[in-house]
């Protein structure tokens, strides 16, 4: 019987959709009430502003100023996903329209093998590799928030790559022949009609990239330095994932100090639906545009 | 008598070791329309294909024989060259996802025009031939893909136009369209010949019979009669064509 068999794979699909939305709820809820006591005590200005986070004693009082790790936390990020989008978008580029289909295939797999290294080894070889770089330069320490940005790159990457290969190699068998047809050699191709056609597709992973980049904790801890610091190019920083990461253990349950860490998770989560909303309307005002 | 621009010698194709064209001799006469007819399967759009070296993107075929275009090997040509020189519009239309303006300077741009004057002259003049500027002429920013089937096929055609082709190739152009639209690309390509060299494979004999000035019929792979379109349909020489003709008749 279709019908029954389409009605309870209705029910099902809208009682997981459910269970889903519920789900969020219920986090967005939990952390909201545990950042409450943070909120009331020190305020949510002074949580966002401030530029002191010393949970153990600033002059004559714990402090809870976390905009410095908000900063560098936007800081990496933005490095990393723009690292990220020339090197990934050009690779896709060149893997879509240049590379035969046998290059392509035998290439993408071990593109793809490389989002599935743990992030622990990404901060390893980060530690090893970009801050011993630095150092060798000749800076006192190599931690830093542009190795920070590096480390994420690379490790957002592969995800760029394939995800925008995907869409580039859509346009390029829908198009291809057309395009050659009319005369113009395969790099023109790609850079009049693949790249622009892509847009959209480069901003949907440029969004989820940012997503991964912000909330990615462990490689960035790795080597970032952590320190409260102003976030600059080549000073330490400390992301709030990393933070959340270092004091959560450390924070006595119910303390005004573990409910500041979640106000710390609250904004990243804030933070995040801010930007997917801003590449959603890029998005949007591209549709009406036309462009695709 | 128009002469030769194509011609095409002890010409075949095969894909992956299949032969599926072999022993084609012909000559595509410059300032016609000509027709390719024949049973679906029987390498039309192969030998099509094989005008402008579109095979060529398909890594499994081989081709022998020679093909000369004005008499000269279009294999010791450039394939940009070659194809600048002979355009090609296929089956579905396939506008590129961008404005109707820009799927209209994509090949002039790459030749080397750049005068914002020069290019709207050239879009203006090939959306005029092809009957489509007075329904865009307004809106020629909006993006080619929200153009109906018709106008998106007689963009194809005027994108086409735009490399100042010698030879326009169509492969059933207008089997994605309906009556009204297909009337329209008929006359339009009535119109065109006066300019271009065309060649068109269709399925429909009507057609083929209002607009081609020479008929070529393929079976199996083969060239099995060619004639002016009257003499073709009036005076098949072989059973093959006979039969072909009158079975889409009866
Ligand atoms: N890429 C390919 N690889 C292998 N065989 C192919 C390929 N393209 C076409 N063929 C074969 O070549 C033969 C001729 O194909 P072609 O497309 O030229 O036929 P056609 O006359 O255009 O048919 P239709 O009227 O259906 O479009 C067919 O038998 C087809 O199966
Ligand atoms: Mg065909």
């Amino acid at each position: 019987m279709r019908k029954t068999e389409d009605r309870i794979f209705h029910a099902l699909m809208g009682l997981f959709s459910l269970i889903t939305v519920l789900l969020l709820a219920f986090l967005i809820f939990f952390i909201f009430r545990e950042s409450q006591t943070a909120i009331r005590e020190v305020g949510l200005a002074e949580l966002l502003t401030g530029d002191q986070w010393r949970p153990l004693i600033y002059k004559d009082a714990p402090s809870y100023g976390m905009r410095n790790m908000i900063l560098s936390t936007l800081y990496v990020a933005a490095l990393a996903v723009l690292f990220a989008l020339v090197i990934g978008v050009g690779t896709a580029l060149c893997l879509a329209c240049a590379a035969t289909d046998r290059q392509r295939t035998l290439v993408m797999p071990y593109i793809d093998l490389l989002a599935s290294i743990p992030s622990v080894i990404y901060g390893f070889i980060g530690l090893y590799i970009v801050v011993k770089f630095f150092e060798k330069l000749g800076r006192a320490t190599g931690e830093s928030i542009l190795a920070g940005g590096i480390v994420l790159s690379v490790m957002i990457l592969p995800y760029m790559i394939s995800s925008c290969c995907d869409t580039m190699v859509r346009i390029r068998s829908r198009y291809g022949d057309a395009s050659a047809a009319m005369g113009v050699s395969k790099w023109y191709m790609a850079g009049q009609m693949v790249l622009p056609a892509s847009v959209r597709g480069i901003l949907i992973s440029m969004a989820l990239a940012t997503g991964r980049a912000m909330g990615e904790t462990m490689a960035v801890m790795m080597v970032m330095g952590n320190s409260i610091a102003f976030p600059k190019l080549l000073g330490k920083g400390e992301t709030i994932s990393a933070l959340i990461a270092m004091e959560m253990g450390i924070a006595e349950v119910g303390s005004t100090h573990y409910s500041a860490l979640y106000t710390a998770g609250l904004v990243l989560m804030v933070l995040l639906f801010a930007i997917n909303i801003v590449f959603e309307l890029l998005k949007k005002r591209l549709a009406k545009e036309g462009a695709v | 008598m128009s002469d030769a621009i194509i011609k095409l010698h002890d010409f075949g194709v095969a894909y992956d070791q299949k032969t599926v064209l072999s022993g084609v001799n012909t000559s595509i006469r410059s300032g016609r329309i000509t027709a390719i007819i024949g049973p679906s399967g029987c390498g039309k759009s192969t030998m099509l294909k094989a005008m402008n070296r579109m095979l060529e993107t398909q890594k499994d075929a081989a081709v022998f024989g020679s093909v000369l275009l004005n008499g000269v090997d279009i294999h010791t040509m450039e394939a940009e060259q070659l194809r600048r020189k002979v355009g090609m519009v296929f089956q579905t239309p396939t506008p590129f996802p961008m404005s109707v303006y820009k799927n209209m300077t994509y090949a002039p741009q790459y030749y080397g025009v750049t005068g914002k004057q020069e290019l709207s002259r050239i879009v203006r003049e090939n959306l005029e031939v092809t009957g489509l500027w007075e329904e865009v002429k307004d809106d020629l920013n909006k993006s080619a893909l929200k153009l109906s089937g018709g106008q998106q096929q007689r963009l194809c055609i005027a994108r086409a136009l735009t490399a100042q082709p010698e030879v326009l190739l169509l492969d059933e152009p207008c089997s994605a369209l309906d009556v009204k639209s297909t009337q329209v690309i008929e006359e339009l390509l009535l119109k065109l010949k006066e300019t271009y060299t065309i060649v068109i494979v269709t399925h429909n004999l009507f057609q083929a019979r209002r607009i081609a000035d020479d008929c070529i019929f393929m079976l199996n792979g083969e060239l099995w009669e060619q004639n002016t379109t009257e003499e073709l349909f009036a005076n098949p020489q072989k059973k093959e064509t006979r039969d072909y003709l009158q079975g889409v008749y009866a």
